[in-house]
This record gives structure tokens, C-alpha cells and sequence, in this order.
């Protein structure tokens, strides 16, 4: 339990998020919702703190956070918006003009937090979706509505550069 | 290229659910209740209702402080019904071996699905506890956060593989205790009002929660700590809540990981003739 960023550090980092689960589903600050809260963050940070986090320092610093923020913000404005813009032209259009193919995707992080990251924020843009992920190969399969390039360097330059490269402040 | 007969049918569609939807917004939402209250709610609303009644339900709630003497009842008797249950599914199994060996390869989903899954494991205990303590003041209560909490159990099996649960310490041993200890404090707050009553010479009744002028031992509805104002624990719901969850957790996780097994190991143990 001595390695970096392991023992009451991860229990910690877990308790603070459980307890912040605590009060914002109870929606009370009293006293014994404060306690009640308290007990339950430590037992479940106690109980399953190896499970959940695996380098706790990386989540008392600043810039992450920073990094998590703007990247959140940016996510759901810039590139969801060029995503559901580009669909809704596909569907509207009467041609309908689609190109699918399901492409290789090559990542180069290794926390899973940055891997979940980066596959969730392709799955979550329209037109793109994660079908299979290979931790070995280190790549990930994508169904693309219109695929630009079947290289996988080429497509991962269309599909999860930009991702990538905040999932790597944030989480690696 | 849709014809007349299409249109006809998509437009009478629409009409249909337009003058529908209209007329539901308009009519449909106004009160129909008779708001003029019959004599049997009047009957509850002036005593366990009323706090300057000797038969306050100490409940800011006022279906919990209707059925609040009766709360205790309830929770003895669906513990009892799932004791049985739990045990009858064992007895079944009863010769099941849980061991880290037996349960499988232990792979689970992608590493997506499990990382996702992380998040959402351990925001479940923080509901179910909440849904627990609050149990006395809203429609929740004990069986409700154990059966949340239970789902903490489901998602690790599915995601992370029975192998990892088994192999994190989570035996049928450990798990068939922590449920007695649950169904052990249940028995205990049940039985202490009358024990308690005897020893003094008073009278006390099975399961009673509050004092009663003829009966007055009971559980604090309401207890004050350091210098806080008082906070409103409700007598033995609290406790039977806490107690219930416990047990439910526990019996209802064990149930899951049994089922999980493979099932030649079930096949097994279980002297199921082959």
C-alpha cells in the first residue's frame, strides 16, 4: 500500500467523491447527513479504494482540473456541435451521402480513465461509435458514418487526435 | 412517393393526438378530488398528525405517521419472508463451494465498461445509505437501500467477473454473517421495548416504537446532539432501517453471486443427480 499515490490517499480521493454523491442525492446538509455521509464515504473508500484509483496524487493537481473543465466545456459546445452538424446535413441531404466503414483507431495513453475518456468522447459525437477495443494492440475499432481514410494514423488524425491529446492532461 | 391514402391517415394521426393533447392540458389537470376531507382523515390528521396529541407520530410525513406504529410490524414481517426466501434458495445450493478456483476466469467487459462502471460502483452505496437513513422521512426505507445497494453487487459481477468479487474476500461465510447481524438487530430492537418495560414493571407492547401514556417505554423520536438542535430519528425505524439494509445488502448479494456460479459447479454442489 506504499506505492505513489496509493493507500490513504486513494481511500480519500474515493471518500470525497462518494460523499459528495451522498450530499447532492439527499440534498440536505444536516448534521447527521454530514455524519451519515462521512461513514459511508470511508467504508466505501476503505472497501474498494485499490479498485477505483490506481494513482491518487494525480487528483490533487490543479491543472488537471483546469485541463478537465476547459476540456469539458469545449466538448459539448465545439465538438459535439461540428459532429451533430455534420449528421444532420447527412440526413438531411436526399443523396444521402454515407461511407461506413468500421476503422482501426491507434491510442498511445495508458491510464484507462484517459482510454474511457477518449472512447467515450468518439462514441458520444454522432456519426462515430466504438465497436471493440484491444488493450494488447493498444487500438481501438470505430464505426464511422463517413470514413475519410481507412489508414489508421490517418483516421486517428480525423477521429481522436484533439481527444486524445486533452485526455492526456487530464488523465496520463 | 406517399399516396392520398398516407396522408389522410398521417394527418388524421395528428389531429388525434393534437385535440388529445389539448384537451388533457386544459381539463384534464384541473382538480377532481372532493377537497373536503371524510371523517376518517380527519380522525388522523387530529392525532398522529398533531403534535400536541398524545398519540403524535412524531413524522413530518403524513402517510409514514399513519402507518408509523405499524412500520415496525412491516419490517419484521418482510425480513422474516426474505430469511426465508434466502434460506430456501441456500438450502438448495447448500453444498456449493464460493472459491476463487470455481468461479470462472475472471475477464469481464472492456476496459470502457469497466471504468465507466468504477464511477458508478461506488456512487451506489452513497444512495442506498441515503435512501436507508431516510427511510422515515420519505418513501424509502430499508429494504429499498438494500435492494439499491444489492445493485453495487450485480454491476461488479457483470462488468469485473464473479472471479473478482469472490477473490476480493466477499465469501458466503462473510456474507451469511453480515445478514444475521442485520436480522439479529431487528430481533433486538423488537424484543427491547417489552424487555425493558418488564424489567421496570411497566407495561410494553412487542415491536413498540413510541411511548404511549399507558406504555411509556419507548424509543426516542427525537434525539439532541451536543448543542444542535434536535434531530428527528423516529424511533425505532431508524434502527430497524439500518438493521433491514444491512441484512438485505448482504442476502440479496449473496443470492446474486450463488446464481452467478457456473453452472457445473452448481451441478455439483448442489446433489443434483446427473
Amino acid at each position: 500500500m506504499s506505492k505513489e499515490g496509493g493507500g490513504l490517499g486513494r481511500v480519500f480521493v474515493v471518500a470525497g467523491f462518494v460523499f459528495m454523491i451522498y450530499v447532492v442525492f439527499t440534498g440536505a446538509l444536516t448534521l447527521v447527513d454530514l455524519i451519515v455521509g462521512f461513514s459511508t464515504a470511508i467504508v466505501v473508500g476503505v472497501l474498494s479504494s485499490d479498485l477505483v484509483v490506481k494513482n491518487s496524487s494525480k487528483a490533487f493537481e490543479l491543472r488537471r482540473w483546469v485541463y478537465l473543465l476547459f476540456y469539458t466545456l469545449k466538448y459539448l459546445t465545439v465538438y459535439e456541435f461540428k459532429a451533430h452538424l455534420d449528421v444532420v446535413k447527412r440526413i438531411l441531404s436526399p443523396k444521402l451521402p454515407v461511407n461506413p466503414a468500421i476503422v482501426r483507431v491507434p491510442y498511445e495513453v495508458d491510464d484507462e480513465y484517459a482510454v474511457t475518456t477518449i472512447a467515450n468522447s468518439i462514441t458520444n459525437t454522432p456519426g462515430t461509435v466504438v465497436v471493440d477495443i484491444d488493450v494488447v494492440r493498444k487500438v481501438m475499432y470505430v464505426h464511422w458514418i463517413d470514413a475519410k481514410a481507412v489508414e489508421d494514423f490517418k483516421a486517428r488524425e480525423y477521429i481522436s487526435e484533439d481527444f486524445e491529446k486533452y485526455a492526456t492532461k487530464i488523465f496520463g | 412517393m406517399p399516396d392520398l391514402r398516407t396522408f389522410i391517415i398521417a394527418l388524421s394521426l395528428i389531429t388525434v393526438s393534437a385535440v388529445l393533447g389539448y384537451a388533457l392540458i386544459t381539463y384534464g389537470l384541473a382538480p377532481v378530488a372532493n377537497q373536503d376531507l371524510v371523517k376518517l382523515s380527519r380522525v388522523y390528521l387530529g392525532t398522529v398528525f398533531n403534535k400536541s396529541s398524545v398519540l403524535w407520530g412524531a413524522s413530518p410525513e403524513v402517510v409514514t405517521s399513519i402507518i408509523w406504529d405499524y412500520r415496525g410490524l412491516d419490517t419484521v414481517y418482510e425480513t422474516t419472508v426474505f430469511f426465508v426466501a434466502v434460506i430456501s434458495a441456500l438450502t438448495l445450493f447448500r453444498n456449493v463451494k464460493i472459491t476463487p478456483s470455481n468461479t470462472g476466469r475472471g475477464v469481464g467487459m472492456t476496459v470502457i465498461v469497466k471504468t465507466v462502471s468504477k464511477i458508478v460502483f461506488i456512487a451506489i452505496p452513497a444512495v442506498a445509505v441515503s435512501i436507508t437513513v431516510h427511510g422515515h422521512l420519505t418513501p424509502g426505507g430499508g429494504f429499498q437501500g438494500g435492494s439499491t445497494f444489492s445493485v453495487a453487487s450485480l454491476l461488479m459481477i457483470s462488468v469485473f467477473s464473479l472471479n473478482l468479487v469472490v477473490a476480493r474476500g466477499w465469501s458466503k461465510e462473510k456474507l451469511l454473517s453480515i445478514r444475521t447481524l442485520g436480522l439479529l438487530s431487528v430481533g433486538f430492537v423488537a424484543f427491547s421495548t417489552p424487555l425493558i418495560a418488564s424489567l421496570l414493571g411497566l407495561k410494553g407492547y412487542l415491536m413498540q416504537n413510541l411511548e404511549k401514556p399507558w406504555a411509556p417505554v419507548g424509543w426516542p423520536a427525537e434525539v439532541s446532539l451536543a448543542s444542535a438542535s434536535s434531530i428527528l430519528v423516529s424511533g425505532t425505524l431508524i434502527v430497524l432501517n439500518i438493521a433491514e439494509f444491512v441484512a438485505v445488502s448482504a442476502g440479496l448479494s449473496l443470492i446474486f453471486i450463488t446464481l452467478s456460479l457456473p453452472t457445473n459447479v452448481l451441478e455439483e454442489g448442489g446433489g443434483v443427480a446427473r
